[in-house]
């Protein structure tokens, strides 16, 4: 039965093709306002898209993520828009998984302008050679190096690398590291490819400083229960400062376990390896535990955040504050100024979105020092800023945003 | 030499979190012939709940209550499920406790959300320390409270009626019944025991300076190795495998950084496993009876 | 060994019921395969949308891999859960083949099910020694060793960052990129996958039908129904056992070339233990021991969490905004609604969905007959 329908098929697919033709090929128009329009773009709204894990592993920074970004558009719009459309975003859940990714990233690419966010390396690896074919332009939030350098995605917000190359340098600083007074610090990082990003960043950052050296760089494996071989060497390494590219979980195990084995350096960590709700199990351990921040807090006083407040009180009000939804935030303002470019360029198509990014400057509204997106391959900031822990675990900042010298020799020995 | 020690003891207490967990899965194997993959989320559920009730009641009462909830979920699932589908085969069983499993995973994070949460341990940060060796309170308590429901265990299976009735079942089903023995109380005893061993391992999993988090579960699931290392329907084997597997993680960390890109230490134990099958298709301390197509 | 003979066959599959009016049952069959192969030509025009499309071309990729695990658990009743790591297996010779070596689809696919299904029968004298639960829970271990190979073995794996896939060019045309014709695309990317998946699912359905049908087939089953006894009337087990772990791993294999060329690129993380539960979950939902049942099950699963997600925009007090700190959300009801579904299914109609679908049919068929 089936062996003689085969034959019947193919011919039915070949008729079914030739007689139907020409669809799918998506050409641009031109809006009421003259503005081309491409996919995903009409005269009264622009869809961008938003990838990002709602109900997986790293549900918790993204769903605060989302949330920032979505009250700038809820914010954009209640102004009127970019140039008189609507920014509606369309969300797909990539459960962090990525068959799902690409799933999620098919589903909408024919329908939005550009990926607002995509979150997570595993997720961006998953759909990078999609975005390029597709030539469709994306934001990233996996802030590090590997990701910047993938073709259509930028990353509009200094990377990891950069803010632990900052945090080498002020802890030299505030030690009075120089060639007679030696500094030791440390990296624990994860085994991966990303892992062995930031620990080179360390290594740069510390070559580049005198009296500084890098003593040991233990590893983590993803699925690590116990800390205490990584917290070992470093004892036994004598670093009197720990750099930490690490996740949250992770970074309550190490600074725990050391805590037990009673090894106390200085702790600095990226952005990424802090959550609040660690302040609480590692109530007491954190007098010395710093993090290099690459954006502002909650707590700043600066234009940007009232504006977020105010939005999240408006449009959100239930949501429980989170320092994710800063990052998400500066995501959307960095969207809003692409699209709104585009469309005074007149051209609201992927290419012109694509042109608009190039060599962007976003105004960040005091959250941060304002970014030029370069040509999407370089480091749009080399600015971080040092905080300390508050007792609810806020990020307390201790001082301004600075650009160190070894962040930026870090930079420039790697064509960044 | 105190390093070796040291991980050691960090691994011992690892260990024994893990024979925890195994020893539930284990019991259920012997009571009701089946592998529950949703004994992870059980795990989770029960640290959850000591952690939801510890702002507003003393430890113990917490610890208790989650007893108590995690019991109740566990005999539901039981009777609800397991009894309607024993008869129906093996496959659709553990397909139906991994269905269960989704289920309890999704509910945990609509209840309590996706975020990272605090420790759930019943001592604090605190260490003693031994000749150099440091000991956290938390691997202390780990090691102390494993003996004592292993030694509760064990009385109970080999004194009380109950446990000699449960080992009946396991044993032989039919000679059981002919027995007078009412099989299916047995089987919800039998979940029951894993529920409590539940909490039990997830107030050691969750302790300081590990947190809880929507991951906990899959974290209870490396006790899998430990399971059939030791053989599925051995209770010694349980805990045997458990510290296998705990000290193979932490030694392994401590001493295979430098080979195998220094995830060593995490696929041996996986690795270990296939070996023992190859040699007793049946684990180290298994019997054969269990073989059971 | 007595307590193995005499204990109940509690592994063997539920077996369909015979039915009483055979002849008009094949002939019903055949409608429904008439009618299914015909739907499925003309699916990629009737406009759906690309994310339906997507959530199709994936799981007739997934029913490629569920016929693997219907040839291992239906047939032969062996539980695996190592079938992501053969899935692993063919994705990365595919890819090595058609990347590396620069060979067309029509050497990289068939040579993804020859690897993949050389190392299921190197890996099967271990499987046959273990039984039952222990081989189930065992041959995790395939999948935790096969992602540890992966992420180490970067120069064929790519690292943690991963690597291309094969891409699949037919006249000089990549597929990814639709099918163009004289500077006009005659089919989109997903119509022109849809029938290039299709194509390969048909050619494995039928090679599965016809290993049921010999006399092959008939000893997996027999192996499935009464082990011992098989070996004691002249089967040989293990052959036949090796045998079934080689066809299952090569049809994984298949279905992990295919997934990862229509991904475009893919990485270490992908291979995980949820993905080897996902086949075994279609193949028992679908209905055990059938080919329907693998294809029902394959659609079924993929397309169920996009059902509910789209439901739940209609459905009150499901927040369709991000939440932290708990909630109902669609992602999450679409989570649950899935393990409710396997759950529910398996109690009702612990035979599958094959049954249910059939039940209609024999419910108007026995009117007929009551009528006459």
């Amino acid at each position: 039965m089936i062996r003689k329908t085969i034959p019947v098929l193919a011919v039915g697919a070949l008729l079914a093709l030739s007689a139907c033709g020409g669809s799918g090929s998506k050409a641009s128009a031109d809006g009421e306002d003259g503005v081309e329009m491409g996919p995903g773009v009409t005269d009264k709204e622009i869809k961008v898209g938003l990838l990002t894990d709602y109900s997986g592993p790293i549900a918790e920074a993204a769903t605060s993520g989302s949330l920032g970004m979505e009250v700038k558009f809820d914010q954009v719009n209640a102004d009127g828009g970019v140039c008189g459309r609507k920014i509606v975003a369309v969300k797909g859940d990539t459960k962090y998984d990525a068959q799902q990714t690409v799933q999620a990233y098919r589903g909408m690419a024919g329908d939005v302008a550009m990926i607002g966010e995509v979150l997570g390396s595993l997720s961006i690896d998953a759909i990078k050679t999609n975005l390029e074919r597709d030539e469709m332009p994306a934001m990233a939030i996996s802030l590090n190096t590997t990701t910047m350098l993938e073709p259509n995605v930028y990353v509009p917000l200094p990377v990891f690398e950069v803010e632990l190359a900052n945090g080498v340098s002020w802890a030299a600083e505030e030690a009075g590291a120089s060639e007679d007074k030696p500094l030791k610090v440390a990296s624990v990082t994860g085994t991966d490819d990303y892992g062995k990003a930031y620990a080179s960043a360390v290594e740069a950052a510390a070559e580049a400083i005198p009296g500084v050296e890098v003593v040991a760089e233990p590893t983590f494996a993803l699925t690590d229960k116990d800390f205490t071989a990584q917290v070992s060497e470093l004892e036994e390494s004598g670093a009197d400062v720990v750099l930490l590219g690490t996740a949250p979980s992770q970074t309550a195990g190490v600074v725990g376990t050391a805590a037990q084995l009673g090894y106390q350096p200085t702790w600095i960590s990226s952005s990424g390896a802090w959550f609040a709700s660690l302040a609480e199990p590692l109530d007491g351990l954190l007098d010395k535990f710093y993090v290099s921040g690459g954006y502002g807090t909650l707590t700043d006083d600066v234009p940007g955040i009232t504006e977020l407040k105010d939005a999240l009180a408006e449009y959100a009000p239930d949501a429980a504050p989170s320092e994710f939804q800063v990052g998400g935030w500066l995501f959307g303002e960095a969207t809003v100024a692409a699209l709104t470019k585009a469309c005074e360029d007149g051209d609201l198509t992927r290419d012109g979105i694509t042109e608009a990014l190039k060599d962007l400057t976003v105004d960040y509204k005091g959250i941060t020092p304002e970014v030029n997106l370069g040509d999407g391959d370089s480091i749009v900031s080399y600015s971080s800023r040092m905080n300390s822990i508050g007792p609810k675990g806020e990020l307390v900042p201790m001082g301004d945003f600075y650009a160190s010298d070894a962040a930026k020799a870090w930079g420039e020995a790697n064509g960044y | 030499m105190t390093l070796f020690l040291q991980l050691g003891f960090q691994g011992i207490a690892l260990g024994m979190v893990y024979a925890l967990i195994a020893l539930g899965f284990v019991i259920m194997t012997k009571g009701s012939n089946t592998f529950n993959f949703a004994h992870g989320e059980f795990v989770a559920v029960g640290a959850y709940v000591v952690l939801a009730l510890m702002p507003h009641l003393p430890y113990w009462l917490a610890f208790l209550g989650s007893i108590v909830v995690t019991v109740a979920l566990a005999l539901l699932v039981e009777a609800t499920l397991l009894r309607r589908l024993l008869d129906k085969g093996l496959t659709t069983v553990v397909l139906a406790t991994l269905g269960v499993s989704i289920m309890v995973h999704a509910l945990i994070l609509m209840v309590w959300g996706v975020g990272t949460k605090g420790s759930a341990g019943p001592v604090g940060s605190g260490t003693v320390e031994v000749g150099g060796v440091v000991l956290p309170l938390s691997g202390i308590a780990t090691i102390v409270a494993s003996v004592i429901v292993l030694a509760a265990l064990l009385v109970f299976f080999r004194r009380t009626p109950y446990g000699l009735a449960l080992r009946a079942t396991a044993s032989h089903q039919e000679a059981a019944l002919a027995q007078g023995i009412d099989i299916g109380r047995m089987f919800a005893l039998s979940w029951a025991i894993a529920a409590v061993l539940a909490v039990v391992a997830s107030i050691f999993l969750a302790s300081f300076p590990r947190v809880v988090s929507p991951s906990i579960a899959l974290v209870a699931l490396a006790a899998i190795p430990a399971v059939v290392i030791g053989g599925m329907d051995s209770l010694i084997g349980a805990v045997v495998g458990g510290l296998i597997v705990g000290l193979i993680q932490v030694l392994g960390a401590g001493y295979l950084a430098d080979y195998g890109g220094g995830k060593l230490h995490e696929v041996l134990p996986y690795v270990l496993m296939l070996l023992v099958l190859v040699v007793r298709p049946y684990g180290l301390f298994g019997s054969r009876g269990i073989e059971r197509v | 060994m007595t307590t193995t003979v005499s204990a109940p066959p509690t592994g063997s599959a539920p077996q369909p019921e015979v039915a009483p009016a055979r002849r008009r049952r094949v002939r019903a069959g055949t409608i429904g395969l008439v009618a299914w192969l015909l739907g499925m030509v003309l699916v990629p025009w009737l406009g759906i949308s690309d994310l339906w499309m997507g959530v199709g071309i994936f799981a007739i990729i997934a029913a490629v891999g569920a016929l693997g695990i219907q040839v291992i658990m239906g047939f032969t009743g062996q539980i695996s859960l190592g079938h992501s790591a053969f899935m692993a297996i063919g994705a990365y010779s595919s890819a090595w083949l058609g990347v590396e070596q620069e060979q067309p689809f029509w050497v990289w696919l068939p040579a993804a099910a020859l690897v993949a299904g050389l190392a299921g029968a190197l890996f099967a004298p271990i499987a046959v020694r273990i039984r039952g639960l222990y081989l189930a829970v065992g041959t995790i271990a395939l999948v935790f060793i096969g992602a540890y190979v992966w992420e180490t073995w970067t120069t064929v794996s790519g690292g943690a960052g991963g690597r291309l896939a094969a891409p699949v060019e037919i006249n000089g045309q990549d597929l990814l990129d639709g099918y163009w014709s004289g500077g006009t695309q005659v089919m989109t990317l997903f119509q022109a996958w849809w029938y290039f998946a299709f194509a390969v699912l048909l050619v494995v359905m039928v090679l599965t039908w016809n290993i049921r049908r010999s006399r092959l087939g008939r000893s997996m089953l027999a192996v499935r129904d009464r082990d011992l006894a098989a070996g004691v009337v002249g089967i040989p087990v293990t052959q036949t056992k090796t045998v079934a772990f080689a066809i299952s791993s090569a049809f994984a294999g298949v279905s992990g070339a295919l997934l990862t060329a229509y991904m475009g690129y893919f990485t270490p993380g992908q291979w995980s233990l949820m993905l080897s539960i996902d086949f075994i979950a279609m193949v028992v939902i679908g209905g055990l021991g059938t080919i329907t049942g693998a294809v029902l099950g394959a659609f079924f699963f993929r397309a169920v969490p996009e059902v509910v997600n789209w439901l739940s925009a209609y459905l009150p007090g499901i927040s369709q905004d991000a939440k932290v700190d708990g909630g109902v959300t669609a992602p999450l009801l679409s989570q649950f609604v899935y393990g409710l579904l396997i759950v529910v299914i398996l109690i009702f109609e612990p035979r599958g969905l094959n049954q249910l679908c059939r039940k209609p049919f024999r419910w108007i068929q026995q009117r007929r007959e009551g009528a006459r």
